[in-house]
């Protein structure tokens, strides 16, 4: 007897459709076409970028959390990588020591090539607490202006 | 909760020894302001931490006291510990072992590089057992300084006593 194999039903697979946007002098329109690829753009790099800067600093945090050694706590592989994203983490680096103040401020210092002046030593919370402050008024004068 | 069973299983990952030390229990949060060189001398608000120019970044570092006190040298050797230590009173003795009327602080490592201090308690209910910032982490209390020896801090390498009062 003949062996038969049964085929599975056809399925509709859905096509991915590019549609372009006719505008009514005629001509083809493309802008809100590329504004819309551009923010995917811009939401992709942001979700990675998040997502590069967290697995460094728990990596970090992990290899470094009874270490007693400023040396050894920012010759870290996973630090520098923080460091080397350079203005981008500044964001991500302040909003992280705004909920947990800690010594992940030290990238600021290398990154910025800035460290907080004051007249009397701070301990590292106060100094994380000052670079939000001065972020957050930062950020506020630019939405102003 | 600070002394829960997740933080405590955090700290005997890295020292294994603890699961056995009874008094060992968390104290303090995870404070980023005082490392265990600056906890065993009594001080919570700056982390001291010696570095030879060369090694310094080229800022400085929010928070960080570079420059031991009593200018002592630019390392972690356990002549310059003992130097700056002897500055505070202390001298070297064989033991941790607790005598009444001394405080006594305890350094981990080697010759070449003192890796981590701790320091004995000396009034109230826990006296007589040691205090421990670990790193930039949890400050702990323990009956045995050698339970916090291994990968991370090498093994104890010595003791000093101060008198107290």
């Amino acid at each position: 007897m003949p062996f038969f194999i049964q085929s599975p039903p056809p399925v509709e697979i859905p096509r991915t459709t590019l549609e372009y946007v006719q505008s009514e002098s005629g001509t083809l329109d493309v802008a809100p076409v590329l504004k819309n690829l551009r923010l995917d753009e811009d939401f992709f790099e942001s979700v990675y970028l998040k997502d590069k800067f967290f697995n460094l600093y728990q990596a970090w945090e992990s290899n470094t959390q009874f270490q007693s050694s400023i040396f050894k706590i920012i010759e870290d592989v996973n630090f520098k990588r923080i460091v080397e994203m350079g203005d981008k983490a500044i964001p991500l680096i302040i909003e992280e020591i705004d909920k947990n103040p800690s010594t992940l401020v030290w990238a600021l210092n290398f990154i910025t090539n800035t460290t907080i002046s004051s007249s009397h030593r701070l301990t590292v919370t106060e100094a994380c607490r000052r670079w939000v402050k001065l972020w957050k008024e930062r950020t506020s004068v630019r939405h102003i202006s | 909760m600070l002394n829960s069973d997740e933080n405590r299983n955090k700290i005997i990952k890295s020292f294994p020894k603890l699961v056995g030390d009874k008094d060992f229990k968390i104290v303090g949060d995870q404070s980023p302001n005082y490392n265990c060189f600056a906890w065993a001398a009594n001080h919570k608000d700056t982390i001291w931490q010696p570095m030879r120019i060369g090694l310094r970044p080229l800022h400085r570092l929010d928070g960080v006291s570079f420059d031991w006190p009593f200018d002592a040298a630019e390392d972690t050797k356990l002549s310059t510990m003992i130097m700056i230590f002897s500055k505070l009173g202390y001298k070297e003795c064989s033991d941790g072992e607790y005598e009444e009327g001394f405080r006594k602080v305890v350094l981990y490592g080697t010759e070449e590089e003192v890796t981590h201090a701790g320091r004995q308690l000396v009034n109230g209910k826990e006296k007589g057992k040691w205090t421990s910032k670990l790193g930039l982490s949890f400050e702990i209390i323990h009956g045995d300084p050698t339970t916090i020896e291994g990968k991370d801090y090498g093994l104890v390498i010595s003791y000093l006593r101060m008198p107290f009062p």
